[in-house]
């Protein structure tokens, strides 16, 4: 018994520096984090029975004490653990399997991959559903407002698609109030040309490059080539 | 509200310390602790109820957690949630331990009503302690209030009241009271358990009308439905045990 609990409270200690390291591995990293203390547990339980058998069968009580207390203090420090480091790898875990995680899904080659489980939501990256008029998945459904057409070499300053310019309140008493006179029909659309085509999203981060394999600098970028960000699909491959 | 107690720097690696874990495991070493001096005064092994105890501490962490998941299963219709947010109950804590506490006094042959005499005070205690840590941390606060208990949180709007103390005085109250109550109430063993058992019930019905929970049947809430049943069985086992010391 006594040696028993030793062992278990070594083993929750080494469970608790893993938990520690590995949160972030799926499975793995919360089965270390919650296994460290209910090793220290049944390290405490086997101790006190240690303890009481020797003490009624007059033998030495040193090998459980030591284990009984090894166990205490392994209990007390991966409960502190398994509150932070468990709960997190638990997290990592339920994003990683998550079945509504589009980014998980579609990138199978890294399915265990969850350094950025929430990258797809990011600012910015808000999935679109539905398949696109290109037939791909990551396509959405066409703006409200048609994008201005662009001059060539000029690169759009906004995030969001430009619709028609705001207009101050129409004078015209025979319109109600908040509505505006019915705009001009928009001019044949131009095709942008090949300078114009970065997306609006890369153009406001001017950080965000694009690596040569096609996946850009920042892991935060990862969605943008799996299909998260319709434009860079439709147009910039 | 202090969510986060310091920083652990292991080299390269940074981990922080949580008040929640930090007063969950102190309030769990003074339980254990006071649970044990009251073991050694009833005439019971200490040794034997150390080991019960963290028998009855891994049921009980067990069915917090167990019926957290159920109740975010049950409001949020997917079980996943509950792995997003992370918490206990404390219902499903006190009903996991208490079947541990039994089986494992059965195993051992160490009489229960006893056990359950010398382990209340403790878990008062070890109660109060957490619901520190719920303070702490910035969970389980009340309804909205503009009065002069009402406090700011973290993510909440305008001032809620601050439950978590509300029921931690009274958690230690109720400590003092059962730590008085024990030498009184020594003999026939099992009714400072039931003391124990009415007494929370009564707070914990009494704090959910100042907390923010679901109502779920007859505009109670779950805890409130388990106050009640709580309530009877521990009236009823004080009235059988007080019965049977008269008789």
């Amino acid at each position: 018994m006594g040696l028993a609990s030793i062992v278990l409270g070594v083993a929750a200690f080494v469970f608790m520096l893993g938990g520690a390291f590995l949160f972030w591995v799926p499975i793995l990293g919360p089965l270390l984090a919650f296994g460290a203390p209910v090793l220290a547990l049944a390290g405490c339980v086997t101790g006190g029975l240690g303890i009481s058998r020797a003490r009624q069968e007059g033998d030495s009580t040193g090998p459980a004490t030591a284990g009984l207390i090894i166990s205490i203090i392994g209990f007390l420090c991966g409960l502190v653990l398994a509150v932070t480091c468990g709960f997190c790898g638990a997290l990592c875990t339920a994003a990683s399997l998550s079945p509504n995680n589009r980014y998980q899904r579609n990138n199978q080659g890294f399915r265990y991959n969850v350094g950025w489980p929430d990258a797809a939501v990011a600012p910015g990256f808000a999935p679109i559903p539905g398949p696109g008029p290109s037939g791909q998945s990551g396509s959405g459904p066409p703006p409200a407002f048609p994008p201005p057409p662009l001059q060539p070499g000029t690169q759009p300053s906004t995030l969001v698609p430009s619709g028609p310019a705001p207009v101050a309140p129409s004078p015209d008493p025979s319109l109600a109030p908040g509505l505006v006179p019915p705009q001009p029909a928009p001019t044949t659309p131009s095709v942008p040309s090949p300078a114009s085509s970065t997306s609006p999203v890369e153009s406001a981060r001017p950080g965000a490059r694009r690596a040569p394999g096609g996946r850009r600098g920042s892991p935060n970028a990862l969605p943008v080539d799996q299909g998260a960000l319709p434009v860079d699909q439709g147009v910039a491959r | 509200m202090h969510p986060i107690l310091g920083v652990l720097e292991l080299g390269p690696f940074t981990r922080v310390v949580p008040s929640y874990g930090v007063m969950l495991s102190t309030a769990l070493l003074v339980g254990a602790s006071l649970t044990t001096r009251g073991a050694a005064r009833a005439a019971l092994d200490p040794f034997l109820v150390i080991a019960l105890v963290a028998i009855a501490v891994g049921g009980g962490l067990a069915g917090s957690y167990a019926l957290f998941v159920g109740v975010e299963w049950v409001r949020t219709g997917s079980p996943m949630q509950a792995f997003h947010t992370g918490g206990l109950v404390f219902y499903g804590g006190l009903l996991g331990g208490a079947a541990a506490l039994a089986i494992g006094a059965r195993r051992l042959r160490v009489p229960l009503p006893a056990l359950a005499d010398v382990a209340v005070p403790g878990l008062a205690a070890a109660h109060a302690l957490g619901r520190i840590g719920c303070f702490l941390n910035g969970c389980c606060y009340g309804l909205p209030s503009s009065g002069w208990l009402g406090m700011h949180f973290p993510g909440v709007e305008g001032r809620v009241l601050p439950t978590q103390l509300f029921e931690s005085v009274g958690l230690f109250l109720l400590c003092m009271v059962l730590l008085a109550l024990r030498r009184p109430l020594r003999r026939p063993a099992g009714r400072l358990f039931g003391c124990y058992l009415a007494s929370y019930a009564v707070l914990r019905f009494a704090l959910e009308f100042l907390r923010q929970q679901p109502m779920i049947w007859s505009g109670l809430t779950l805890q409130q439905l388990i106050s009640l049943a709580m309530f009877v069985a521990g009236l009823v086992f004080l009235l059988r045990r007080s019965g049977e010391a008269a008789s």
